[in-house]
């Protein structure tokens, strides 16, 4: 009985964070986002996964309400929820970690309450915090 | 053997077929209570549902199905005369069958009931009895009639028992085949798409036509029918010769999964064409061709197995009118045309209620009473008529009555009521501005509100429904009776769009919302955008059409109004109103894919989704309904009255014809009827081939034969056109069910023609007659004339076609 969690780490913007690999359906690089006008800032586009229309969000303005400008080193991190697929679009991707659920800790005071809204809780990693985002809230309730 | 819950599908999916061909059979019958083959039917249905149901152990459903039979029988044996008590109890009976059957399949078991009354009725009818209209003390005392499963169960199983022993005999494959096959009665399960493409358990009959031969087998027929002509038994059950192959039954769920891996093929396909266009190698281009017209015949195919008859939603109706007509003390005629015009299954249920609305109101509202009906010497039967039709790629349903007409007076009336309209202005209205009132919620003439309608709930629903599925409704009335059409696209998952440009954007405009495109340009005059009460309009054709800044309306742009010296307009319609779409460029029309998009992309209400272009890239259909709706311009229209300048289509009188004008090298216009028109091809004159002494051209699958009209018609100028012609234009007609291309110069417009002709004298050889448009003379062709002696020519002699290989008619 393993007792060990598997995440994908990624940058927002000055933010350390993973989801649980389990979430994630794959990263790609590259995007190609069509932008929705009128939608809610936190909707980045739209982007074509193999014939499959993704929603792409902009985990910046989620996170940090400050939009992303996509760069070479952009990533979207592909979800699947309720029959639609999404993608975070993060500043950068990290490694693969596979840490020990003993180490998993309720978020400390202290995080900005927006972001917050998202996590359900932190690795401390030596020198840093690891935040554990829940892909099921960052996806609902968007506006 | 297959296991119990599949059996018990197959039983419940040939119980709803059975109930749904029975309602039918029974307001069939009404008419005509002496048809024994319908009677015979009727009998057997009722049977085979008894037998089942005592298979399975349905108390309730085997009861009431029993009781149903006994009365049967007895009319059978021409004991009893059908009357209308029996038609109505024995179509109660049905619906109790029904509710019972979908209680089993939600619930996998019978829901508690009490059908005493029914059984009561069932009973003394059949005895010929009095109906009752509550269950009386002591007869539901004396246990005569009691309905406890506990101890009647048992009679009831002794009952049915030798039967039962006939269906075990037949039942596990038989039945199963009789239920896939019988066309007649084949019916889906009612069911929402969502439903039906998340429901594994449902099922789709996929057969290809050549499949339905015309050999029937009788099913069960020995056990079954005693006296009855076995000739009559095909009536309802048909099954296909063995050599042809039975239909195989495929999922619904598979039945998607295969619709979007051929849309995917569509979009790859389109990649590839974008990518070949890029490239010079000959045996390339010839692959992709090929790929090409695979894919295109696929589709075309895959669209097949979506397609549904429109009588299945039809079946229902006949004995919707019956309750109603009863209802309102009417009698009620109804006639369907076109009941096999298919359209999407998924369209198929989104249609059912807005039909069922209109008939409503006609029988309601539409038809007189009875006396009514006799003082205006009008036939005492009321006529009901439902069309369908395919016309220009949409599906086309109508619903016609003969009755009285929608009351102008009362709208105009009920609108100044309502304050929606001053009295002066109301006044000054056309027929056809107050019939838009009809479509306001809560608006009814109605001055009580009956069971039926009148509540004011009709029409806004039908149209809201129509909108979102992307169709459309007109209304039309007059003391002859009113009109209803609906106009439905034929599919929603592929359909043609324009696609344009916004600032960076691209944009796709369905094509059913596109009415035409303008450009304007300031140096060739006109005032371009005009303000009239702060809305931007512009001058088309002498009509006032207001306009729409796309890039203002999604804030792609932050320009107001309009500085620049040219405009790109796409003229849209939707909900009834037509306006200019403004957009930057106009790009390219295609085919496309429509996927949804996420919930949250929705709220906005100007995408109606999204598809995926030749270059991979993701593209936004735009909801032109939502936009309208966004501008705001149904209330700028309403406040401003607009309409009364712009609409003016509506003067065309009803006895107009829509032609298409042409000429054919010379001065002379010439024009056909639109309707007899299919479509207009512009050929390479490369791809003009000779079949004997035809020329012909692929079109299609098949061939199309050219037929040059000039020489057909009289005055037309001897222009000898040389093969060397860049393009050749060509109207297609059909003819016999086959498409002629009828060869012309130049075609030029959609004209309105009267209904009178100028006759001129001696007629002259091709031409019906002319008619006075816009102070210039246009000659009707007589198309069928004109074909006629096209074919008696080319019938003459052997030899001249020899010599015409070599020499090729000059198109």
């Amino acid at each position: 009985m393993s007792t060990n969690e598997v995440l994908s780490t990624f940058y927002v913007s000055d933010l350390y964070c993973g989801i649980y690999t389990h979430y994630v359906t794959e990263l790609t690089k590259g995007l190609e986002v069509t932008p929705v006008p009128l939608s809610p800032p936190a909707i980045l586009g739209l982007l074509n996964l193999r014939g499959q229309i993704v929603t792409a969000i902009d985990m910046r303005m989620r996170l940090r309400s400050e939009p992303t400008e996509l760069t070479f080193e952009s990533v979207g991190i592909f979800y699947r929820n309720a029959g639609s697929l999404f993608t975070f679009v993060v500043d950068k991707v990290n490694e693969i970690l596979e840490l020990d659920k003993h180490d998993f800790e309720p978020p400390p005071h202290g995080l900005d309450p927006v972001t917050l809204d998202f996590v359900s809780g932190v690795f401390k990693l030596p020198g840093r915090l690891l935040l554990v985002l829940d892909p099921e809230k960052l996806v609902s309730g968007i506006r | 053997m297959t296991d119990d819950s599949e059996i018990l599908d197959e039983f419940l999916l040939e119980g709803r077929e059975i109930i749904d061909q029975l309602d039918l059979d029974f307001v069939a019958l009404e008419k005509s209570p002496s048809d024994e083959k319908l009677l015979g039917n009727i009998f057997r249905g009722m049977h085979t549902l008894k037998g089942s149901s005592g298979f399975f152990s349905f108390k309730r459903l085997e009861l009431v199905s029993h009781a149903g039979e006994s009365l049967l029988s007895k009319l059978r044996d021409k004991s009893l005369v059908l009357s209308t008590d029996m038609v109505t109890v024995l179509l109660e009976t049905l619906d109790r069958l029904r509710s019972i059957i979908d209680s089993v399949e939600s619930e996998k078991k019978e829901a508690p009931g009490d059908d005493q009354l029914l059984l009561l009725n069932l009973r003394s009818l059949a005895e010929g009895g009095p109906l009752y209209d509550s269950l009386p003390d002591e007869e539901s005392s004396d246990g005569e009639v009691k309905n406890a499963p506990e101890d009647n169960g048992q009679v009831q199983q002794q009952l049915s028992a030798p039967e039962r022993d006939v269906f075990d005999k037949f039942s596990s494959d038989e039945i199963k085949t009789n239920s896939s096959l019988s066309p007649d009665t084949a019916q889906e399960p009612p069911s929402s798409p969502e439903a039906e493409s998340m429901n594994s358990e449902s099922y789709q009959d996929v057969r290809s036509p050549s499949v339905m031969g015309d050999s029937v087998v009788n099913l069960g027929e020995e056990d079954l029918s005693s006296g009855i002509d076995p000739a009559a038994e095909g009536h309802d059950i048909k099954v296909s010769s063995s050599e042809s192959g039975p239909p195989v039954k495929v999922s619904v769920e598979l039945l998607d999964t295969l619709m979007n891996l051929v849309s995917e093929m569509v979009l790859a396909r389109n990649r590839l064409l974008t990518y070949s266009n890029e490239m010079t190698d000959p045996k390339f281009a010839g692959i992709v061709r090929n790929v090409d017209m695979i894919t295109l015949e696929l589709q075309e195919r895959m669209m097949k197995t979506r397609m549904s008859p429109i009588g299945q939603v039809w079946s229902k109706f006949p004995r919707l009118v019956r309750d109603l007509s009863r209802e309102c003390n009417k009698e009620v005629e109804l006639v369907q045309i076109g009941a096999e015009t298919e359209l999407d299954r998924t369209l198929l249920e989104s249609i059912r209620d807005p039909l069922i609305h209109i008939i409503r109101n006609s029988i309601d509202h539409g038809l007189e009473s009875l006396e009514d009906r006799r003082s205006l010497n009008k036939p005492e039967s009321g006529k009901v008529t439902l069309s369908a039709r395919h016309e220009n790629g949409m599906v086309v349903v109508e619903v016609s009555d003969d009755g009285a007409g929608i009351n102008i007076d009362k709208v105009r009336a009920k609108a100044v009521e309502r304050s929606l309209v001053k009295f002066q202005d109301a006044q000054e209205m056309s027929a056809e501005e107050l019939l838009e009132y009809i479509y306001l919620p809560g608006f009814s003439t109605k001055d009580k509100i009956t069971n039926l309608s009148g509540r004011g709930v009709g029409m806004d629903v039908v149209r809201t429904n129509i909108n979102s599925i992307g169709g459309g409704v007109e209304l039309k009335s007059s003391d002859k009776g009113t009109i209803v059409r609906l106009k439905i696209p034929l599919t929603l998952a592929i359909m043609p769009a324009l696609f344009v440009r916004c600032e960076d954007e691209k944009f796709a405009i369905p094509q059913n919302n596109l009415l035409e495109m303008v450009r304007y340009k300031r140096e060739e005059g006109g005032e371009g955008v005009e303000y009239l009460y702060g809305v931007p309009v512009f001058r088309l054709r002498e009509k006032i059409v207001p306009l729409v800044f796309l890039g203002q309306e999604l804030s792609l742009s932050n320009a107001q109004g309009w500085e620049g010296i040219e405009l790109q307009i796409a003229i849209v319609q939707a909900s009834g109103i037509r306006f200019g779409l403004i957009v930057d460029e106009v790009l390219h029309m295609q085919e496309v894919v429509v996927k949804p998009i996420s919930a949250v992309l929705k709220t906005s209400g100007v995408y109606g989704g999204a598809t995926i272009l030749g270059d991979g890239h993701v593209s936004l259909i735009l909801d032109i309904d939502g936009i309208a709706r966004k501008a705001g311009l149904a209330t700028k229209l309403r406040e401003h009255k607009l309409y009364e300048e712009t609409d003016k289509s509506a003067e065309i009188a009803e006895t107009d014809h829509a032609m298409l004008l042409f000429d054919l090298g010379g001065t002379d216009r010439l024009a056909i009827p639109l309707s007899q028109v299919d479509r207009l091809e512009v050929i390479e004159p490369s791809r003009l081939e000779q079949t004997g002494k035809e020329t012909v051209v692929a079109y299609g699958d098949g061939v199309m034969k050219l037929v040059s009209i000039g020489r057909y018609i009289d005055g037309t100028p001897n222009l000898p056109r040389s093969r060397n012609a860049e393009k050749i234009s060509v109207i297609v007609y059909y003819s016999g069910g086959l498409p002629v291309g009828l060869v012309v110069n130049q075609i030029h417009d959609i004209v309105y023609v009267p209904d009178q002709l100028n006759i001129i004298s001696p007629p002259q050889r091709g031409l019906l007659g002319c008619a006075l448009i816009d102070d210039r003379i246009v000659n009707v062709v007589d198309v069928d004339e004109i074909l006629h002696s096209h074919n008696e020519r080319n019938a003459v002699s052997s030899i001249e076609s020899m010599e015409r290989l070599t020499v090729d008619e000059p198109l």
